[in-house]
């Protein structure tokens, strides 16, 4: 019977697959497995019996040392992680790179009594921690374009709502060409826009600006501000604004040196205004305020000023259509109510008078002997002859009265609240005028008599025309009773 | 079963060494300077460990469970609370919150870190109460129900000891709790070890 070769106590440890290597307390080498002399090319006869510092002084520093100690007096096992150690021993791969090594550390029991030794098992996770690397490397790469992606779409649907924003607040900008009406339109939409605490749109009135709305959903007493004149000189981001013609941001008015305190401004923080330009020409500005510093920002005050461009156009066309309205009542001679104007002011102040029962009185007069006048001095004449009456009722009536050139040199006058007694009065102040006047012509001054009749509303008067027929009528038998002079309908 | 106050005291006394060898350690480890307190060591039932840790949001907590068995046997686990765990591994790695979801990574770590504490901590009341123990490879735990082992048990009498230990990285202004569980079969021979210590 043959005796099997004695098993070495420690050489179970050459059947695993991990390096395993036994110390002792002064740190001599008691064992160093086959897998170990693969890793490291250092045989075992070379190493056992000296000290692992001598080949691996990494193993002598001290937050080795210190955890070590308590294994050689059959302390708990110690772990020294991949993660916070990368390794124990350091071994070479072909790539230059070192493999990566989780270690656990157990007491062993040794020959003398309540001494042990150290069993480090030393597994290698080289490959695992590249392939965990190159997930996350993979993974950030994933994150970063999916961030990416999300950031470009989101600015996407920003330009989208944004240019949604501006198709729908230009067709409403267009839907009106009343002035009113369209700047109600203006601050109903600039929050689409811009966000922003208070809205202050004032028109450009020679040096001055006057605040045609004023809007703050947050902050009250806006009513403060709402009808104010401001003096462009006084201001110097209006100044700003309509010399360089761009917009003014001021992020936080306590850092600039050219914000004016004014009591209805100390609450503040924060400007962006545009200027509303048309053809070159500033007619006025739209800012935005807010009470927190930098809410504002030269981006947004670009979109401000695209929108202050569409305001700026419908303003525009709003104007042009009221002075084309104005144009299209109004007699060019004598720039009072024509015919048509007359009939369509005076109509709906007959309405009124109808509705509410007040008094009104239309007086109906004409120039006597018109015809001779045109005759003996020449329709040019005759024309200054018109204009000095015209200006004469318009200086002879209230304001709230109602002027207009009827027909050739037939005027009306329709004066509201005015008790038929009390229209005569005016109509003879007025006649007693004209007689007075001297018209300045080229061939010498020309004096001029008028014929008035005047009739006042009943509550059977159906209608304008027909209270001005009355006055007709009235104004008919001044004639026949031999001109000059003023005659009431009834 | 109660401790007394002066056995919670020497209890406390050697949690508080084991917890300074600790901290010597994972000084050394880092560059920065880590305080370890503990302000709170007590004695709890099943039933309140177990009401204790349904109050964490355990289904994210984690723990290092260490055995031993000699003159008394049982478990210490550390239990890492989510925000603590994150950053510690943030401190121990250097890495930043992106990659905190990779397992392997914050296993490794507080592993190892589970492991120096409760080695400071068994070391200690090995070294103080003079007794030898022996150790099984500590574990690293994420299964709720694997932490609440010990919360389950229905032994009669069944006690732990719940120590509360605040961490504190002090260049970083790092701040955390974690939590060890001390368990021993039965806490009679601790006391007696305890007594003995004390000389009464």
């Amino acid at each position: 019977m043959v005796d099997s070769p004695a098993l070495e106590p420690f050489e179970l440890l050459d059947h695993l697959p991990v390096g395993a290597l036994v110390l002792a307390r002064d740190h001599t080498v008691v064992f160093w497995n086959l897998q170990l002399e693969e890793w490291t090319g250092v045989p075992r006869d070379q190493i056992v019996g000296t000290c692992i510092t001598q080949r691996f002084p990494n193993l002598g520093r001290p937050i080795y040392q210190a955890r070590l100690q308590g294994v050689f007096s059959g302390g708990a096992p110690v772990i020294f992680s991949a993660q916070l150690h990368q390794y124990v021993i350091p071994i070479a791969l072909p790539d230059g790179q070192f493999r990566t090594q989780h270690t656990t550390v157990t007491a062993l029991a040794s020959p003398v009594a309540d001494e042990f030794y150290a069993l480090l098992v030393i597994e290698d996770v080289t490959d695992m921690t590249r392939r965990l690397q190159e997930y996350r490397g993979l993974r950030d790469q994933a994150l970063a374009q999916a961030r990416e992606r999300q950031r470009a779409e989101e600015a996407e649907h920003e330009q989208r709502v944004l240019a949604e924003a501006f198709r729908d607040i230009a067709a409403a900008l267009n839907g009106t060409l009343e002035l009113n009406q369209l700047l109600d339109e203006i601050l109903k939409h600039i929050g689409r826009v811009m966000r922003y605490e208070m809205v202050n749109l004032m028109l450009l009135e020679g040096d001055t600006v006057r605040v045609v709305r004023s809007q703050s959903p947050t902050t009250t007493g806006n009513d403060a501000v709402l009808g104010l004149r401001i003096r462009i000189a006084d201001l110097p981001n209006l100044r700003q604004m309509l010399e360089l013609g761009v917009p003014c941001v001021i992020p936080d008015t306590a850092m600039d040196a050219d914000w004016v305190d004014l009591p209805v401004t100390r609450w503040i923080r924060s400007y962006a205004g545009v200027p509303i330009v048309t053809r070159q020409q500033t007619i006025g500005f739209l800012t935005l305020t807010s009470g927190t510093p930098n809410f504002f920002s030269q981006p947004q005050a670009e979109r401000l000023k695209t929108f202050a461009d569409q305001a700026a156009t419908a303003i525009e066309n709003a104007r042009l259509y009221a002075q084309v309205q104005q144009l299209a009542i109004t007699d060019g001679l004598t720039n009072l109510l024509n015919r048509r104007g007359l009939f369509q002011v005076g109509t709906s102040e007959f309405e009124r008078t109808k509705r509410f029962q007040h008094p009104l009185t239309a007086i109906l007069l004409d120039i006597d002997h018109f015809k001779s006048i045109n005759d003996t001095y020449g329709h040019a004449a005759g024309d200054l002859v018109l204009v000095a009456l015209a200006d004469c009722c318009r200086y002879n009536i209230r304001a709230v009265d109602i002027a207009g050139r009827y027909g050739g040199e037939e005027f009306v006058l329709l004066l509201p609240e005015t008790t038929l007694p009390c229209g005569l009065q005016a109509a003879e102040r007025l006649r007693a005028a004209i007689e007075a006047m001297r018209v300045p012509t080229a061939q010498g001054a020309i004096s001029i008599t008028i014929s008035l009749g005047v009739a006042p509303f009943t509550e059977q008067t159906n209608d304008l025309a027909e209270l001005i027929q009355q006055a007709d009528r009235a104004h008919y038998r001044a004639k026949q009773a031999g001109r000059n002079r003023v005659v009431p309908s009834t | 079963m109660k401790l007394n106050a002066p056995q919670l005291d020497a209890l406390r006394e050697m949690v508080n060494i084991g917890v300074g060898q600790a901290a010597g350690v994972l000084n050394a480890m880092l560059a920065s300077h880590v305080e370890l307190r503990v302000p709170i060591v007590e004695v709890l039932t099943g039933a309140e460990l177990r009401q204790r840790i349904q109050s964490m949001k355990h289904e994210h907590i984690s723990a290092v469970r260490l055995g031993f068995k000699g003159p008394f046997s049982g478990n210490a686990s550390l239990i890492f609370l989510p925000e603590s765990a994150a950053k510690l591994v943030i401190m121990l790695t250097g890495d930043d919150n992106s990659t905190l979801d990779l397992d392997s990574i914050r296993i490794g770590a507080l592993t190892e870190v589970g492991n120096i504490v409760l080695n400071g901590i068994m070391g200690a009341i090995g070294n103080e109460l003079k007794l030898h123990l022996y150790y099984s490879v500590p574990s690293y735990l994420e299964n709720p129900a694997d932490i609440l082992m010990a919360a389950n048990s229905q032994a009669p009498g069944f006690s732990v000891v719940w120590v509360q230990t605040s961490f504190t990285v002090v260049k970083q202004q790092i701040t955390g709790d974690v939590i060890l569980l001390f368990e021993v079969g039965s806490l009679d021979l601790l006391v007696q070890a305890l007594d003995q210590q004390m000389g009464v």
